[in-house]
């Protein structure tokens, strides 16, 4: 130790209160029951703290549970909406449905969309089939006319008018029913499974 | 454990006291420190790893920082470390030494916080560099260059004229 050293050393550093060793001895005295007191006061501040916690966890239920009524609510709003909205529209005369073809009573089966139809159509203009059609096809179209999307009948329309010619070549009756009704395969399910 | 404290206390509370009072610059303060670090050792279950006396020393350092934090406290010496007026030297009697050791205590006084708290924790607490590094989070080896930087310093201060 240097000289300098031993000076500091015999320098006398500042005494602390009384109070502090007061304080710290009664904290040994007393420290085997240190860790009782803060147990109790724990389950003391448990207990204080207890209706604030029930309180946020009512909150966060009422939160939730709105949250999902809300979402419920809202869906079902949507599809009555969506539900009601198709019979309004018919009312100003714009329907979807009072887009349907005919079929007027000389066999020509008329499809009647509307110009600006014709547009979101795979078809752009009027399709027009030939008249001579076989009985069993009437029968068939009579029985789709009204029901089903206009897409869907459109495509069967298509199938149809290829039929008549297919007729014509092969002198039999065109099977609607086992018309492969595709937007790729315009044929019947033979053809289809055979690969023509 | 409760035994081993007390008698660190005993041995060390001036020191202790003092490593408290250069981080808070209040005597009071720095009471309540020691206090709360004591009170937190106490409640503690398992003894420390390593030498319990400068596990103390951390302890009451970190004490007095939370204490500081909590008044947003400024650490600027406001207090001495010392006490000016009286030395139990031999060479007391000496006005010359009387003035010698009163220059040596400001002189310390002005020193930054972390040079001072390692001349309280290495002088008056006698703990190794390793401890002092280990409470001070720094190398043992950066310790003692600080610490021996410091006497030199002081060293050279004390040879100027007042």
């Amino acid at each position: 130790m240097s000289e300098l050293e031993k000076r500091v050393r015999e320098l006398t550093l500042r005494e602390p209160g009384d109070t502090l060793d007061q304080r710290v001895l009664s904290c040994f005295q007393s420290s085997g029951n240190v860790a009782a007191r803060e147990s109790v006061f724990g389950r003391h501040e448990a207990e204080v703290n207890a209706p604030l916690k029930n309180a946020l966890t009512r909150i966060r239920r009422r939160v939730i549970s709105g949250t999902i009524s809300g979402f419920v609510a809202a869906l079902l709003v949507g599809m009555a909406i969506g539900n009601g909205l198709p019979s309004v529209w018919s009312r100003f005369g714009h329907s979807p449905a009072g887009r349907s073809s005919s079929i007027p009573a000389d066999g020509t089966v008329v499809s009647t969309y509307d110009e600006d139809a014709s547009a979101d159509s795979e078809f752009s203009h009027r399709h027009r089939m030939t008249p001579d059609l076989s009985q069993h096809l009437r029968d068939e179209l009579q029985k789709r006319k009204s029901a089903g999307s206009q897409f869907v009948e459109s495509h069967y329309l298509s199938a149809i008018a290829g039929a008549s010619l297919w007729e014509r070549q092969n002198g039999e009756k065109f099977d609607v029913t086992t018309h492969v009704s595709d937007r790729r395969f315009d044929m019947c399910r033979d053809c289809h499974r055979v690969g023509g | 454990m409760r035994a081993e404290l007390e008698q660190v206390y005993r041995q060390h509370r001036q020191a202790l006291f003092a490593l408290a009072l250069t981080i808070t610059g209040c005597a009071g303060l720095a009471e309540d420190a020691v206090h709360e670090a004591f009170v937190r050792l106490c409640g503690m279950q398992k003894p420390p790893s390593g030498r319990l006396a400068a596990y103390v020393f951390a302890a009451v350092r970190n004490a007095a920082v939370d204490c500081c934090r909590r008044v947003k406290r400024e650490r600027i010496v406001a207090e001495t470390l010392f006490v000016v007026a009286t030395i139990s030297s031999p060479l007391a009697a000496d006005a010359a030494n009387d003035e010698l050791a009163e220059r040596l205590s400001r002189e310390i006084d002005l020193l930054d916080e972390s040079t001072r708290e390692i001349m309280v924790m290495k002088i008056f607490g006698e703990l190794t560099f390793d401890e002092i590094g280990s409470v001070l989070n720094t190398p043992a080896a950066t310790v003692a260059t600080r610490y021996r930087r410091t006497l030199m310093t002081l060293e050279e201060r004390l040879r100027r004229d007042p």
